[in-house]
């Protein structure tokens, strides 16, 4: 980080420049417009995820209904319904878990939207978008899934049964415009209270702030012209500010951990730093520079690099031996002093997360075993992780010996690098670090 | 006092005492009972883990030091740093130096340094600005684009194994330096700041600070969009076929350089060359108040390397000291 931080510097100026250029006028309407709309966005989410329970939404999704359609920021504007899906329980790992979360059990209802004409044509990437403003789109049916649904609609359309032909696209396409032309203030939208029949007070209470906020919308001055440039030259303005205060925080972490001195030119500890990047930096600099390597012989050492390899995590119990269960509390406190100070300088961070994250002790006893001497028979039984992963683990850990070693160089101190090496020879034997595992 | 080879007379040389013992006891006190000699022991709590860095080694169980310089210490590492040693090279400095060989697919630069750098035809960028692999064509061009003696801007790229300098010369603000001149002044007078490259637009003139004790002091010039320099070179080249032997003057009424500019770049070399003699840290603001200081008092350029600016400016620096301690207390 610290090798991108001149360059960063330079980015930042040029970002400055843009923004600059940025037409700055009514700015404070853009931004109430802006915030407006992210509050709207915000109350839609909770109250997507009331109504899109199966229980209430299943009613409702009947072929032909119109339904608006709201992807992360991308809006898509109204479609129709063609067919409901359930989706099958997706097996451990195979989806991301965010989404996995969202839809244990979810539906996936194929809704005819109206998408960019060239986008379908590329068959190896066939990710719809939807048309940019004055292209004529095509509709394509699409396979959307229930929670990216914000609002249904009291309409339904009457649809051919067959979807492929062309026309019968059309048709509906040109349905959906005559029945935008025909409501001036909108598709009327599906009252959750009225017509769905949800009574929850909490819910009731959710509906109508956001209908307030709606109404402040629409009458809102900036509703009408729907500028999107300006809305757009506003958006890259607050992103521009998030990245300056985080550039801001970052170096001020980089000073306070003492990398950098207080004019920004690189120290010796920030030197030192540079030459390790398969691990936490931060973390590992701080534990070099508090002599906690100094006491520890080199097989400790090599179990306690092992806990900057990122592995997956093992369910089985860890039982640690006394010399290595000093140095893991050791590296733990550094890690929360760490954290500590990144949340003092407003980084987004969770202390305890981040201690978790950083400090993965699941491989400690085995690299200890295997450094000393152990079979690789012995050290596969003290875990239940995948053997490929251990010797996986095990080619990093070396890599990360030599990048410690290089850095324990740089600072001076002949007795570390002994001992990294050492630590990094002990670990080369027999099958880990065989050639190729196939002779 | 040490080194300062000037013919002083009699008031000149204890106003110039006078100055540099002000200086003396204004500076921090902090650091001088961290001086050391070689084999000194260093204080150090033996309880926690000390590391021993650079200019330290253990002897029967003391840290002793190896180098006679300041102490430094960062958490628990111990090391000293020498005053006035030899320019010791770090990634990404940027350097000044001359071509002393074209070697095959390599420029060999002198850059006071205890072994010459090397700058590989690689990681530099070639006059067309395309970016292409180096033919058997561009090794014989080498010639064209740096020879013999010419000055050379570039940063450090890493150490060879032998412990010679690799660099690298891939942005436009490296590259030949012309129309200026260099000035060697001891390594250590220069220290790492964010900026090198300085740009005094009151006189017109580039300065460019390297690490390694050579200074360039030289016309402005504007550093170039490859792209734009494209677009030119193809428009000029159309141009040019029928008319070299205006091109070849127009070039030369091009490349003048006003005798005012030449006038502020001598008058900065010479500044250059009074901080280096009285031992001070060069930085562009000294550097600055010292030609500001020249012109105030309308002094020749020739007379900037006399003794009596030598002692002014030494009483200058004590004076500025002076006023920025009474500021800060």
């Amino acid at each position: 980080m610290r090798r991108r931080y001149p360059d960063i510097g330079k980015k930042v100026s040029k970002l400055e420049q843009e923004a600059a250029t940025l037409a700055a006028s009514g700015e404070a309407e853009v931004a109430d417009y802006h915030k407006l709309r992210l509050d709207i966005a915000q109350l839609e989410k909770k109250m997507m995820t009331e109504i899109t329970r199966p229980e209430r939404v299943l009613y409702f999704l009947n072929p032909g209904r119109l339904v608006k359609v709201r992807e992360d920021g991308t809006d898509w504007g109204w479609g129709v319904v063609g067919n409901v899906v359930k989706k099958p329980p997706a097996g451990l790992g195979t989806l991301p878990s965010a989404l996995y979360s969202s839809c244990g059990g979810g539906y996936i209802v194929d809704t005819s939207l109206r998408c960019s004409p060239g986008s379908n044509e590329n068959r190896s990437w066939p990710k719809p978008c939807p048309p940019h403003p004055g292209e004529k789109g095509e509709m394509h049916v699409v396979p959307v899934q229930s929670p990216l649904i914000p609002a249904l609609s009291k309409l339904r359309i009457s649809i051919p049964p067959d979807l492929r032909p062309l026309e019968a696209r059309q048709s509906i396409l040109l349905a959906l415009q005559e029945l935008g032309t025909r409501s001036p203030q909108g598709i009327p939208k599906l009252n959750p209270v009225k017509d769905m029949g949800i009574e929850d007070s909490e819910f009731v209470e959710l509906v109508n702030q956001i209908e307030e906020l709606e109404q402040k919308l629409f009458a809102h001055p900036l509703h009408k012209s729907q500028d999107e440039h300006q809305l757009r030259c506003f958006q890259r303005k607050v992103e521009l500010q998030k990245f300056r205060d985080e550039l801001k925080n970052r170096s001020r972490v980089l000073k306070k951990l003492g990398h950098i001195d207080a004019d920004g030119v690189v120290q010796l500890k920030g030197r030192a730093a540079c030459f390790i990047d398969t691990g936490d930096e931060h973390l590992v600099t701080e534990l070099m520079f508090n002599g906690t390597f100094n006491d520890l012989y080199h097989h400790q050492i090599a179990a306690l690099a092992s806990c900057f390899i990122p592995v997956d995590k093992s369910s089985k119990q860890i039982h640690l031996r006394t010399e290595l269960a000093k140095p893991l509390q050791q590296l733990q406190d550094s890690a929360r002093r760490i954290a500590e100070i990144q949340h003092e300088c407003k980084l987004d961070v969770n202390v305890d997360e981040y201690v978790e994250l950083t400090v993965r002790p699941y491989l400690m006893d085995v690299i200890y075993c295997w450094s000393k001497g152990a079979t690789f028979a012995e050290v596969i039984q003290m875990t239940d992780t995948f053997e490929g992963s251990i010797i996986h683990s095990a080619r990093r850990l070396d890599e990360f010996l030599n990048q410690l070693h290089a850095a324990a160089h740089a600072v001076g101190e002949a007795d570390l690098e002994t001992k990294f090496v050492a630590a990094s020879e002990s670990l080369q034997r027999v099958i880990m670090f065989a050639n190729s595992l196939y002779l | 006092m040490r080194g300062i080879q000037l013919s002083l007379n009699q008031t000149q040389k204890l106003r110039l005492q006078r100055a540099l013992e002000q200086l003396e006891s204004l500076s921090s006190k902090a650091n001088s009972n961290a001086s050391v000699t070689i084999a000194d022991t260093i204080p150090v709590n033996y309880e926690d883990g000390v590391l021993k860095g650079h200019g330290t080694s253990e002897l029967d169980g003391e840290v002793v030091a190896t180098m006679c310089g300041v102490v430094e210490r960062v958490n628990k590492l111990v090391y000293v740093r020498a005053l006035r040693a030899r320019y010791k090279p770090e990634i990404g400095d940027i350097i000044v130096g001359r071509v002393i060989e074209v070697a095959p697919k390599r420029w060999r630069l002198e850059i006071n340094f205890s072994q010459d750098a090397v700058l590989m035809l690689s990681s530099m960028n070639l006059p067309d600005g395309i970016q292409r692999r180096r033919t058997a064509v561009d090794e014989l061009n080498m010639r064209s684009i740096f020879e013999e003696n010419d000055v050379i801007c570039a940063e450090v790229r890493g150490f060879q194994h032998d412990g010679s300098l690799h660099l690298q010369a891939r942005s436009q603000k490296y590259g030949k330096l012309e129309r200026g001149q260099l000035l060697t002044v001891p390594p250590y007078l220069v220290k790492r700041r964010k900026q090198h490259f300085h740009n005094l637009e009151q006189y017109g003139i580039d300065l460019i600070l390297g690490c390694n004790g050579f200074i360039w002091v030289g016309e402005h010039i504007e550093a170039k969009d490859p792209m734009v320099e494209d677009q030119v070179n193809k428009s000029e080249q159309q141009n040019t076929k029928s008319s070299k032997n205006f091109t070849r003057l127009e070039e030369q009424e091009q490349t003048y350089t006003p005798p005012e500019t030449r006038q502020n770049i001598c008058r900065t070399a010479n500044a250059v060359r009074v901080l280096s003699t009285l031992g001070f840290n060069i930085t562009v603001e000294v550097i600055t108040e010292t030609v500001e200081l020249s012109s105030s008092l309308n002094l020749d350029i020739h007379e900037m390397l006399g003794s009596e600016f030598c002692v002014l400016v030494a009483e200058r620096e004590a004076e500025r000291r002076r006023l920025l301690t009474k500021k800060k207390g």
